[in-house]
């Protein structure tokens, strides 16, 4: 960049022009805008008694930022939405909110949300009024119900009453095809659970362990359920203060917390699972484990597994010893232990060594039977998608909700070239992204803060619970249809029974009242009251039917509920019962070529990528290495030294399906055999995420989990080839060392030198 | 602002006995001279002028028809009742298009100008009323502190109150501006009070406007849920700019 020069004389006179300028239009002028009668002063409509100008009101609501379901408090001004924070009633999140929920509130205002329906006309997208899209939507549809086995719907986590219309929909027409597809699945874990304890999703109780031990489940950052671990994480370090333990071959946000960090070989975190259990095993005769089983674990003796973990054989016992003496524990597995080809084993691992450990029912408890099974979210997963561009090519109509799967599918899936191939995508989306983009029809959607809705999280600490969802405020674009209404309206064009409810708040509120009963304030902890007016004062709930109409206790309820943001009915929990199985895993071959194994991992921020178009978490630093605005590639020191690479080189990382260039970041944090990459950038799309970064998604190999099918995101081997090209990276931490200013002073408690200059840290 | 464009500025003075109008065609090189009638303008403010031009409002509404005395063709509504809000928000607020409707669904309805309040009712639109008083964005004002203390708190008519900062409403149509709403001027009035009891303004005999309501102190009981104990005004910097 270069400037003109101005010298000082020329400076001071301009700055004297433009500072008299200033003062002129400051003085003189008054308030210009106003005079010219250029602002506005809006009055309310008809406005709720409580709504004032100039004060705020807080609306519940529910959070739709990633599937943990958070509840929200949204503060509202002028009909404005302006900030949001957590509920503190939710039980999932107890009143916190993480940066994602935060910057819900950009995603709502972003200027890159559609204004109207798009269609392709002349091989282009270009806008249409909702009435002609209405019209081709509705021709698309009834084209699709003739011919119900050409038909298919691709969603992300829905949940609630919208998952049950879309469930509808997909039955209406009559074809068998409902695909529910989520980047960072949990179906590993859910099915592999479900097959150990009979049910896909047992509390987690980490406040009442003494040690927790993780096999990469970084349950502080985007593993399940993030502020409603990181209050439990809380819990569980106050006194007396639980010990955790993480292993993982990259030090993930939860790594980072850990007392202790184990940097394991890649893909073999599944042995040291078993290895621990052979341990455990052997010396508590205890808990008898059936023949079939000790003798499975005969082989995962602590050398052998040393050897293929690249773990010291003194760690692996002290691990032993520290669970041992440190009960009741918890084990979790998630991430890159689970995203392999045998990640359901080492799923059953885990669960393995909490029922040698005695666990069950201390620290991992069932959560209770749902009340709300039919409304119960369906767990994405990754190998609906791989089923999906099977399908494809004999699918005539497919209709895209809420997902972006050209983006955060791998290239070996070949999503775009078979999008182009259906007759008709229908895609519904806020944003133009890059699975819009391939569309032939784009509905526009409201925002989750515009929109009536409900969601019963996959991870919940109760299963009774229903989170509700409600316009906050008016919506931005006041023409767009909300999703349920719109499935509705589809909905009565195939079926006439959908004609009862005129819209989706009716639907919701009319399918919630049947739980009227079940939430009378006898039956439940958190009970629901009466308005003070229609109190009587002996009050007694037996006298509710006979005191009020029927009406009148529907509003009673549905006006708690609402202002609650959620309902909470009483389950009936039962206690856990596990039967151990045989572990059958594989030892991953090596490939010279491919010396390295691939470990795309999440970030709370942009997610899977979902968040890439929001300026904030962008601009948020990852909390591990601090870079903002980037994509990289950590390895470990050694490795860089080895081949010859620094922080800054471009690499490229290639594997068989791919390659993308990349920026190196030397990181401790790392096992040498392991390149790490954060998914979430790479988009064509988005004004704050075009061009920023690259997707290592993009990259992974067609390797799958051997019982579910889901794809094994850390399971990719990849090869490392440095190019003379450099660049910087922008971070907010300056430098990794202390540049001998003893900032930080440790001493090896071994072999104690006092006389070190710098000590250890830097 | 462009300084090629023209522009016109109307000072209106009732100070002197004869009602002076001036447009003044102020051309590119004239800066200065803008700058001389300005700041004659500002040093010469006497309460009743107009301090500027009022914009042409959407709808012609006359605050003198309603809060005019009943013997002087008005219907001597409170000032709080319309603009509800002042007592309990720091904005005032405009009212609701449902107030305005609540009566005249049924008075005045042959008029124009109720007709076209109907429309935007009838069509569900706000009216997009022009700003007549504005404070910068780093200016904090509270309406409800002022309306507590002075209306509640010290029994004075409302219409005084409001027309401290507000000039006499009563005698205009559409609002227009009558207070520079300057700094200096606010601290016309806090400046006195660290010296002296709570008390009325100082500047109250200047700016005293015939009121015609009578004192809500007497009849509405005290606002107990924003009833602040008496206190001097204050004039730190950061009571105003936060």
């Amino acid at each position: 960049m270069s400037f003109d020069p101005v010298n000082r004389r020329t400076f001071l006179k301009l700055m004297g022009v433009s500072g008299s300028g200033l003062f002129l239009t400051l003085q003189g002028c008054g308030n210009a805008s106003l005079e010219e009668g250029r602002e506005t002063v809006m009055s309310y409509i008809d406005p709720e008694d409580f709504v004032i100008p100039g004060e705020e009101v807080w609306y519940a609501t529910t959070c739709h930022q990633c599937p943990a379901a958070c509840g929200l408090h949204a503060r509202v001004r002028e009909g404005r939405v302006r900030k949001l924070e957590g509920n503190p009633a939710s039980p999932i999140n107890h009143g916190r909110l993480c940066a994602m929920g935060q910057a819900g509130l950009q995603l709502h205002y972003h200027p890159d949300r559609i204004p109207q329906p798009l269609a392709r006309i002349d091989n282009r997208l270009q806008p249409v009024s909702w009435d002609q899209a209405k019209t081709r939507l509705h021709k698309i549809l009834a084209k699709a119900a003739e011919n119900p086995q050409r038909f298919a719907l691709l969603s992300g986590e829905v949940g609630g009453h919208l998952e049950k219309l879309m469930d509808a929909l997909v039955q209406t027409i009559g074809g068998p095809s409902r695909y529910v597809y989520e980047p960072l699945s949990q179906k590993i874990w859910h099915s592999a659970t479900q097959s150990a304890l009979g049910i896909t999703s047992p509390r987690l109780q980490l406040a009442q362990a003494q040690m927790v031990l993780s096999f990469g489940a970084d349950f502080l950052g985007p593993w399940q359920s993030a502020v409603h671990f990181a209050a439990e994480y809380g819990r569980f370090r106050t006194e007396p203060r639980g010990s955790l333990i993480q292993v993982e071959p990259r030090m993930s946000l939860t790594g980072a917390n850990a007392d202790w960090w184990l940097p394991i070989r890649p893909q073999t975190e599944a042995w040291l699972a078993l290895g621990l259990a052979h341990l455990l095993a052997s010396e508590n005769k205890a808990i008898a484990l059936p023949d079939a089983i000790s003798q499975a674990l005969a082989q995962y003796d602590i050398d052998s597994v040393s050897k293929i973990t690249d773990l010291p054989t003194d760690s692996i016992r002290r691990l032993a010893s520290a669970l041992r003496t440190r009960t009741p524990s918890l084990i979790l597995a998630g991430g890159p232990a689970d995203g392999q080809v045998d990640g359901s084993q080492m799923v059953l691992a885990s669960w393995l060594l909490n029922y040698l450990l005695g666990n069950l029912d201390k620290t991992i408890t069932h959560a209770g039977d749902s009340p709300f099974a039919e409304l119960e979210t369906r767990i994405g997963s990754t190998a609906a998608l791989q089923k999906l561009s099977e399908h494809m090519p004999a699918l005539d109509t497919l209709f895209i909700y809420q997902s972006n799967p050209v983006y955060s599918a791998p290239d070996f899936l070949q999503l775009a070239a078979g999008l182009e191939k259906v007759r008709n995508t229908v895609v519904f989306a806020s944003t133009l992204d890059e699975t819009a983009e391939l569309a032939d029809l784009v509905i526009p959607l409201r925002s989750s803060l515009e929109e009536w809705g409900s969601r019963v999280p996959a991870y919940s600490p109760d299963q009774g619970l229903l989170q509700l969802q409600q316009p906050v405020m008016q919506a931005l674009y006041p023409q767009h249809v909300a999703s349920g209404d719109l499935l509705l309206q589809l909905l009565t064009q195939l079926d006439k029974a959908y004609q009862q409810w005129p819209d989706f708040y009716a639907y919701v509120r009319t399918d919630l009242m049947k739980y009227r009963e079940q939430a009378r304030p006898d039956k439940q902890p958190n009970p629901w009251k009466l308005p003070a007016v229609m109190t009587p004062p002996t009050y007694k709930p037996v006298m509710l039917e006979q005191a009020f109409s029927t009406d009148q206790l529907d509003e009673a309820f549905w006006e708690h509920t609402v202002a609650a943001g959620l309902l909470q009915l009483p389950t009936q929990q039962r206690s856990l019962r596990m039967q151990p199985q045989v572990p059958t895993i594989k030892p991953v071959t090596a490939d010279q070529n491919f010396p390295f194994t691939l470990i795309p991992f999440p970030q709370l921020g942009l997610y899977d990528g979902r968040h890439a178009n929001l300026s904030w978490l962008q601009e948020m630093p990852d909390q591990i290495t601090t870079i903002v605005w980037d994509s990289w590639a950590e390895i470990h020191p050694e490795t860089a030294a080895r081949l010859k690479v620094k922080t800054g080189d471009i690499v490229e990382i290639r594997s068989t399906h791919g390659s993308i260039k990349v920026k190196i970041f030397e990181f401790n944090g790392i096992h040498p055999e392991a390149v790490a990459i954060p998914m979430g950038q790479g988009h064509s799309r988005g004004r704050y995420a075009a061009g920023v970064g690259v997707n290592p998604v993009k990259i992974l190999a067609p390797v799958f989990e051997r019982d579910t099918g889901e794809l094994a995101l850390y399971a990719t081997r990849v090869q490392i080839n440095p190019t003379r090209e450099q660049d910087s990276l922008v971070k907010l931490a300056g430098s990794d060392s202390q540049h001998k200013r003893r900032l930080v002073r440790t001493i090896n408690i071994k072999a104690p030198d006092f006389s070190h200059p710098e000590g250890s840290a830097s | 602002m462009d300084a090629h464009a023209s522009v016109r500025v109307r000072i209106v003075s009732d100070s002197s006995a004869s009602r002076v109008t001036a447009y003044l065609n102020v051309g590119r090189f004239s800066t200065d001279l803008r700058l001389l009638i300005l700041v004659l303008c500002f040093t010469s403010w006497s309460p009743q002028q107009v301090l500027a031009e009022a914009p042409a409002q959407p709808i012609e509404f006359p605050h003198d028809v309603h809060t005019n005395a009943e013997d002087n063709a008005g219907n001597a509504i409170n000032c709080l009742y319309c603009h509800s809000y002042a007592r309990r928000s720091s904005v005032a607020g405009i009212p609701t298009l449902a107030k305005c409707m609540g009566c005249h669904r049924y008075v005045a309805t042959d008029k124009e100008r109720i007709q076209q309040l109907t429309r935007y009712w009838e069509q569900g639109k706000p009216i997009p009323w022009k700003k007549v008083h504005d404070l910068p964005d780093f200016v904090y004002f509270t309406h409800e502190r002022h309306v507590q203390h002075f209306v509640f708190q010290q029994g004075q008519s409302v219409q005084q109150v409001c027309g401290y900062c507000h000039g006499d409403v009563k005698t205009m149509t559409v609002a227009e501006k009558r207070r520079p709403l300057t700094m200096g001027w606010c601290l016309k009035c806090h400046q006195q009070f660290q010296d002296n009891p709570v008390d009325v303004p100082r500047p109250v005999a200047d700016w005293h406007i015939n009121a015609t309501d009578q004192s809500l102190k007497a009849v509405m009981p005290a606002d107990t849920a924003h009833a602040e104990p008496l206190r001097k005004a204050p004039s730190d910097c950061w009571e105003c700019h936060k």
